[in-house]
């Protein structure tokens, strides 16, 4: 018995020893290369592969994720259903206009009961690669994004318990759903529905990413000029990544009081102070991406810019504190409008 | 004990044996290796992705890397990594003190998360106003033209260099030097016409940004690369190692007892089935005993059996006489004791022929047919002169109340035919037909039979109705029971055409050779029921003889073995 004890005791020992090694082998190699090969990637030292990509500090975008098909149709029909909303109108495509560049084009968007938001919509597209969501960045994930204009009164005005209701109630979508998810219609599914929609949301093609690609010809002159201006005067320095900005927050007006000069400041301009409520945070908002930006005005969380070039301008003062001749923000907005890409296929509305 | 609490009794002991080793055994496996090794290698993942963001923090703020997507890739991963920390750890065990370090981890990397934010946006701003500061020098030094190598173009270049080795070195010595410069350009705006002094409030304004930012950025990047992460995983590996080598240690003490308990399990299985062997040795050995003793009884109740048909086969007449008559009589029980009935019974003044079949067979059937013949007999010793429908009367009252008390549901189907000295044969009773073969015109009657079956109710009165039939010299009555008729072969009944066959060749035969001839003709048949035959040929037509008046059964007496004789 003592034996068998020890002999079972040595076997046991054994495949925690191999079990332990596999877990260590597993934790020591594949993600520590998938790190170094991003180190690689952003860190322009001689260790860095010279053919791994450009040293630029922006990046195409990627491929679009892989989404389940079924799932894809029932997130996108999530998307256009204004019955989601308290009075079943308003739908995410109200305020975020897939054809219209994933905004609505006003100042302010309009909620239900014709009620008026607080802050400008910002796009839904490429916002998959934003780093948090919102202004304010109050959602660290789309799928968290979500529930806040579905309760939002002045938004979508309703709530999970009446969305529900009517997802389950409508035999169209408990179809879809039991066709999506084992468990039917949840809250966590149909978050998750339109989350992955909205992760198809990629404005790939523009003529900047084909540039990027290797296409010289891509950018006109103009355009290339506006780029190394864009890099020269300082925008890089917030706008920059894959989605040329939103990794990152940064306060509106650094060199510059941009609210006390515009005026009749709300609490939707104290940003990221009203999430963390720390003094450091106040004005301070997520960088927008600039991606198809020539679709999005007005700009701004107050949507005070109606065009590109006041838009270039306030940065250059505020942000940048430095003045800019008029062939330079001619260059910008020509670089600017080179990031927009293709809208369709998933862009286009559901049967 | 009973079967039933025997029963309970082992399946309560089963069940007792399968709840003690199931909680030995989850208990053995409190210490799960496979969630352990899960566990280590999740905080082990933190303790990467923390280090790896430390580095790209520190790459960010000295410019080897240009943007911050590697950082919020890393910082997201972290939160997962986070996320399967508690997850996994919790998966193990907690404790309050686990409970606490994770916590302290969480508000730890919130801090980190915190810190990198500001970091970010800091380090923009100062690298912003670093990369614009020498393109503005270099703008404002254009704009004084030839005053450029002057004093404010040397304090203006000074201005940058001290600014840049600041950002480079960022000591209270290099500060001083990049505050001073900054003082000393400032001084020198009141001199300058209006549109250079912009350009040099644009200067200063970010001369003095990297001033406030150079501190500020690196007091983030101390927060955001800091090791208070590290510390905290490291206060929560120990505590979960610990907790874990507890949970091994009670694992391995009940896996012992789990062995131990095993073995018990299996030697008590084994003195289980040792027992039950023994048992089943003693048992085989008691129905051996009970079988032979079975055995013995079953021969009892055979030798029984075989008494009661001898009792039977005594009572009834096998060879029957009829004062001018040849007469011959056959029974074939179906089992051992039938329950057909025949008897002659001679008194004084008549000759009594009776034939009746019990209602089934065996031992019961036979009783009763006993008790009938019994009642008969007695009821004809006291009246001699009875007609044949006031005897089933008497003999039913008595059959009814004794079939009664038997608690058998029995009854009985008989005809009673007295013969009287003129040669009329009165006859009463539902049974078989009566067949006569005549033989002067050769042809064969069937005489059906009416009235009550007996046994079935008390009072028979008025249920027989006595009729008369007479034979003449050479005629044939031939009386017998269902078994003969409903023999079998091949799916047919032997029937009453069957008997009409045999008796058709039956003129100038003898009673025996005419019974003979019917049971001739039952070959191949198969007799599902007693078959009782009796033949009587009217030899002449003569007075019944006064000397045959004794009641006594008729095989009691003396008979020749051929009628003919």
């Amino acid at each position: 018995m003592k034996r068998a004890l020890r002999f079972a005791g040595a076997l046991t020992a054994l495949a925690v020893v191999c079990a332990t090694a596999s877990c260590s082998e597993n934790r020591t190699t594949a993600p520590r290369a998938e790190r170094e090969a991003m180190a690689a990637k952003a860190l322009p030292s001689s260790a860095a592969p010279a053919a791994t990509t450009s040293r630029e500090p922006l990046g195409a975008l990627p491929e679009p994720a892989k989404i389940d098909p079924a799932v894809l149709a029932l997130g996108r029909r999530l998307f256009h259903e204004p019955r989601l909303s308290g009075d079943a109108k308003v739908a995410c495509a109200s305020c975020h206009d897939l054809a219209k560049g994933g905004v609505d084009g006003r100042k302010l968007s309009t909620g239900v009961d014709g009620r008026l938001g607080l802050v400008n919509a910002p796009t839904v597209y490429n916002a998959a690669l934003n780093f948090v969501q919102f202004w304010d960045g109050r959602a660290a994930t789309l799928e968290e994004q979500i529930g806040f204009p579905i309760t939002n009164p002045v938004e979508m005005g309703s709530s999970w318990d009446k969305v529900l209701a009517f997802l389950a109630g409508e035999p169209s979508y408990s179809a879809a759903f039991k066709a999506s998810f084992p468990d039917g219609v949840t809250e966590a599914n149909t978050r998750r529905a339109i989350a992955d929609f909205e992760r198809t949301l990629l404005t790939r093609n523009s003529p900047f990413d084909r540039y990027l690609g290797g296409d010289e010809h891509a950018l006109d002159p103009e355009a290339r000029t506006g780029y190394e201006t864009f890099k020269s005067v300082g925008c890089i320095a917030c706008h920059q990544g894959r989605n040329v900005g939103g990794n990152m927050f940064q306060k509106f007006g650094v060199l510059g009081d941009y609210f006390k000069d515009r005026g009749h400041v709300t609490d939707a301009d104290y940003g990221r102070f009203n999430v963390t409520h720390l003094e450091s945070d106040r004005f301070v908002f997520r960088v927008p991406s600039l991606r198809n930006v020539e679709r999005t005005a007005p700009y701004f969380h107050d949507g005070s810019a109606a065009t590109l070039n006041q838009a270039v301008q306030v940065m250059a003062r505020y942000q940048l504190g430095r003045k800019l001749g008029d062939d330079q923000v001619s260059a910008l907005i020509a670089f600017l409008k080179s990031l927009s890409g293709d809208l369709a296929p998933a862009g286009e509305k559901p049967e | 004990m009973s079967s039933a609490r025997w029963f309970t009794l082992i399946g309560g002991l089963f069940a007792l044996a399968f709840g003690v080793s199931a909680l030995l055994y989850l208990r053995s496996r409190s210490a799960d290796f496979d969630s352990h090794t899960r566990a280590v290698a999740a905080i082990g993942n933190v303790r990467h992705l923390d280090r790896l963001l430390s580095e790209q923090v520190l790459a960010a703020r000295f410019g080897l890397l240009n943007q911050y997507d590697p950082l919020t890739a890393t910082e997201q991963e972290l939160a997962e990594a986070e996320r399967a920390v508690h997850a996994r750890v919790g998966a193990v065990g907690t404790t309050p003190e686990i409970e606490t370090a994770l916590a302290e981890l969480d508000h730890a990397l919130a801090e980190r998360r915190s810190a990198l934010e500001h970091f970010k946006a800091e380090n923009s701003v100062l690298k912003n106003s670093l990369r614009y500061l020498p393109t503005a020098g270099e703008e404002l030094t254009n704009e004084l033209g030839p005053n450029a190598n002057g004093p404010l173009g040397r304090d203006v270049n000074a201005l940058v260099r001290a600014a840049l080795v600041y950002n480079l070195i960022g000591d209270q010595s290099t500060r001083a030097a990049h505050l001073a410069a900054v003082t000393r350009v400032a001084a020198e705006r009141s001199a300058l016409p209006k549109d250079v002094g912009a350009d040099l409030e644009l200067l200063l304004a970010h001369a003095r940004v990297i001033g406030e930012r150079q501190p500020s950025v690196d007091g983030w990047l101390r927060r955001a690369a800091n090791e208070e992460v590290s510390d905290r995983l490291g206060v929560l590996e120990r505590l979960y190692q610990g907790r874990f080598s507890e949970s091994a240690t009670t694992a391995n003490e009940y896996r012992k007892v789990l062995y131990a308990w095993s073995l018990f399990l299996v030697l008590a299985v084994a003195l289980a089935g040792i027992q039950l062997r023994k048992l089943y040795a003693g048992l085989e050995q008691r129905v051996a005993e009970r079988t032979a003793e079975l055995g013995r009884a079953l021969d009892a109740l055979w030798g029984e059996m075989k008494l009661a048909r001898r009792i039977q086969e005594a009572l009834v007449p096998n060879e029957p006489v009829l004062a001018g008559c040849d007469v011959a009589a056959s029974m074939k029980p179906a089992e051992q004791v039938g329950g057909d009935y025949y008897d002659v019974v001679h008194t004084k003044t008549h000759e009594w022929i009776l034939i009746g079949d019990v209602s089934g067979h065996g031992v019961p059937a036979g009783l009763v047919m006993m008790m009938c013949q019994t009642a008969v007999r007695t009821a004809l010793q006291r009246d001699p002169e009875l007609m044949p429908d006031r005897l089933l009367v008497l003999v039913n009252a008595v059959l009814t109340q004794n079939i009664r008390q038997l608690g058998e549901d029995k009854y009985m189907t008989i005809t009673a035919l007295r013969r009287d000295a003129g040669g009329g044969i009165w006859f009463a009773g539902a049974h078989q037909d009566i067949f006569i073969c005549r033989a002067e015109s050769d042809e064969i009657e069937a005489i059906e039979t009416a009235g009550l079956w007996l046994g079935l109710r008390d009072d028979a009165e008025g249920a027989f109705v006595p009729r008369e039939l007479k034979l003449n010299a050479g005629d044939l009555l031939v009386l017998h029971t269902d078994g003969v008729t409903e023999a079998m072969r091949d799916g047919a009944m032997f029937d009453t055409s069957g008997m009409r066959r045999a008796l058709a060749r039956a003129k100038g035969k003898t009673a025996r050779q005419v019974l003979d001839d019917v049971h001739r003709a039952l070959d191949g048949f198969e007799l599902n029921d007693d078959a009782t035959l009796l033949v009587i040929r009217q030899l002449e037509s003569m007075p019944l003889s006064a000397k045959s008046g004794e009641t006594q059964p008729a095989s009691l007496r003396p008979v020749s073995p051929d009628p003919a004789t």
